[in-house]
């Protein structure tokens, strides 16, 4: 394999990776959270 | 045949910008208005000098305000946002994409997806901080016209005016950012201008601000806390890389929640590492093909801005921030710290273009997987933030305003008596049920063509800081005390009351009592008050010299367009140098 394929590989791993994550990451909690915070609230502060 | 093919490759990076601007906000673009925190668009918003900066208020969106209210007047308040929001992508990519001295389109377009598409982009489109988006977009503009400015290209300094310009009518950050990317790519040594060209640029960022600078100066002090703003909005951690790996993989906003789904886990960190080591390839490839000065300059500030941006968190140096924001002219700018990596995602993303084509200079062009690298290696940057495709995965969709909105126009717009309306329930910010319970600032002020008093204190959790506008100020007394309002409302110069049905809104109708109610919806009711005593006046900027401002940044504009009409740019696309040519100028095509 040339070091190009390796290239190729290495980088389609890694943004399937990151697909994926997000994916799991989006069905595994709701991404609409903030829009429930309190409604005088500008946002909330994280820890 | 093969004409075609180059000069279709040639468009290749403005074409992969116009499909990533559209990838993003596709569904942006149906029929309404997206409306998102700080996001505020209205169909017809009112065209006025107050919008220049004659104002109570601090002239925060000063010039951008009467741009786009003079732009919506020709084309509608809801096609200017959709230009904007899809010239944001699609101009911050293309932008970035011409500033990498490339020749293969690949490389640029992976510039311009890294500078597109990333954790920045997403959080603040969802901050609805559309401003200092529009900011961020411009940045390559600047820094490419103040590159060729550098290189002494024919009427570059027309170019540069009217990109500082298109910084400037961002909104004071873009113009703030505009003027030093520009002074830091044209002037850092070795070989930075001097002298009446490096004096030309200062002069230029300088002109071209006063427009925000002198309403800004002249207005009176307002209060606030800049001790307890710089804390609350100081950036944050919003990954498992900590504080500065946050930032230098551009996010870190102090709004951790509105971070890319995923963004606490591992999985973008690999790809994260590969973008890190392809652009720190790339680097020693930009500082061959651009003055060295200008890459410098710019590798310079971008250090700055992280400093800057990490500095409200570190307990050394936090005091010396905090007595700065207190103490300086315009300290309040070191607050929201997260917005000074802009310098670094614009290095970040040209030298990763650079690390592409690098790579791809040492790929034998004739191997089948040389296509195979040059397709994927911008695609890269999808990874950091993969769900800002598509409005945001969903988070942003446009929403139409109810007709009881137009209704309460009309009926305000009817009456000859003067006076303000006042917005209630008395917060600045209120999740609307027709947005789709999404957070956003009140559109009243910009909507209505009365004056609107409506709460103009943030609230962040259980802190709440002063408000800016003086009539907010001097209303907030009689509107949170007790007993109905009437009494008050005379000597507050209101003649109408708005009362949203949201939020807290059921507690406030006793308050509304004795008032007369001339429109009632499902989902506001309109009070009208009796004439008021006397409409309050507040102390603005002095017009002659607030007009005397916008002319001269305006007579730099025209004088610049007026130097660039009929002249012909170089033939072949942007101008790039090639390895070991430092100061000379050269035209390459794609």
């Amino acid at each position: 394999m040339t070091r190009v394929r390796i290239l190729i590989l290495v980088v389609a791993l890694s943004l399937g990776l990151a697909v994926v994550g997000a994916y799991l990451a989006v069905v595994s909690q709701n991404p609409r959270a903030e829009a429930k915070a309190p409604a005088t609230v500008y946002g909330p502060l994280s820890p | 045949m093969d004409n075609l093919a180059a000069r279709l490759h040639r468009h290749v990076p403005a074409l992969a910008a116009l499909l990533l601007g559209l990838v993003v906000t596709g569904p942006l673009m149906a029929r309404g208005f997206v409306l998102a925190y700080d996001m505020v668009f209205v169909p017809n918003p009112r065209l006025s000098l107050a919008l220049l900066g004659l104002s109570r208020t601090l002239p925060r969106s000063v010039p951008t305000g009467f741009v786009v209210a003079s732009a919506s007047k020709l084309l509608t308040g809801q096609v200017v946002q959709k230009l904007i929001l899809i010239g944001i992508f699609a101009g911050a990519a293309y932008g970035a994409a011409r500033l990498v001295p490339a020749r293969r389109a690949s490389a640029r377009v992976a510039a311009g997806m890294l500078y597109a598409w990333n954790p920045f982009l997403y959080e603040r489109l969802l901050f609805g901080h559309w401003t200092l988006l529009l900011a961020y977009a411009a940045m390559p503009w600047v820094a490419g016209a103040a590159l060729e400015y550098r290189r002494g290209v024919p009427r570059a300094w027309a170019r540069l005016a009217l990109a500082l310009a298109a910084a400037v009518a961002t909104g004071p950050y873009g113009g703030l950012f505009g003027a030093v990317v520009a002074m830091a790519i044209a002037l850092f040594p070795p070989g930075g201008l001097k002298g009446r060209r490096g004096a030309a640029v200062v002069a230029m960022a300088v002109a071209i601000n006063l427009p925000w600078l002198v309403p800004g100066l002249l207005h009176q002090p307002v209060p606030g806390r800049p001790a307890l703003a710089l804390e609350l909005f100081r950036a944050r951690s919003d990954s498992s890389l900590g504080l500065m790996g946050s930032l230098v993989s551009l996010g870190g906003l102090w709004r951790t929640d509105l971070a890319p789904p995923g963004r606490h886990g591992l999985a973008w960190i690999p790809a994260f590492c590969l973008i890190a080591v392809v652009s720190l390839w790339g680097w020693r490839e930009l500082r061959t093909r651009l003055p060295v000065g200008a890459v410098r300059g710019l590798a310079t500030l971008a250090a700055l801005g992280l400093i800057a941006a990490i500095a409200p968190s570190v307990h050394l140096v936090a005091p010396l921030v905090r007595w700065a924001s207190r103490a300086l002219p315009g300290g309040a700018i070191f607050r929201d710290s997260q917005k000074y990596v802009i310098p670094l995602a614009l290095l970040e993303s040209v030298a990763f273009g650079a690390g592409v084509e690098r790579i791809l200079g040492r790929v034998r062009s004739d191997e089948r997987a040389a296509l195979g690298a040059a397709l994927l290696l911008p695609l890269l940057p999808l990874a950091l933030a993969p769900t800002l495709a598509w409005g945001a995965g969903g988070r942003l969709s446009p929403v139409s305003y109810p007709p009881s909105w137009e209704q309460a126009e009309a009926v305000m717009a009817r009456d000859s008596v003067p006076g303000a309306v006042l917005a209630f329930p008395w917060h600045a910010y209120l999740p609307f049920g027709w947005n789709h319970d999404r957070t956003v600032r009140q559109p009243a002020a910009q909507y209505f063509s009365r004056p609107v008093v409506a709460d103009s204190s943030l609230q962040v959790g259980p802190y709440r800081l002063p408000a800016e506008d003086p009539w907010s100020r001097m209303s907030t007394g009689v509107v949170v005390g007790r007993g109905p309002l009437e009494t008050g409302l005379a000597r507050l110069g209101v003649r109408y009351v708005l009362l949203y049905k949201e939020a807290d809104w059921r507690p406030r109708l006793p308050r509304l009592a004795g008032l007369r109610v001339v429109l009632e919806t499902h989902d506001l009711v309109l009070y009208q008050a009796p004439p008021p005593v006397r409409v309050p006046t507040f102390a603005e900027p002095p017009i002659v010299a607030v007009l005397a401002a916008d002319a001269v940044a305006l007579a730099l504009v025209l004088g610049a367009g007026a130097a660039l009409m009929g002249a012909r740019r170089p033939a072949g696309g942007p101008v790039i140098l090639q390895p070991g040519d430092h100061h000379g100028v050269r035209s390459v095509g794609e």
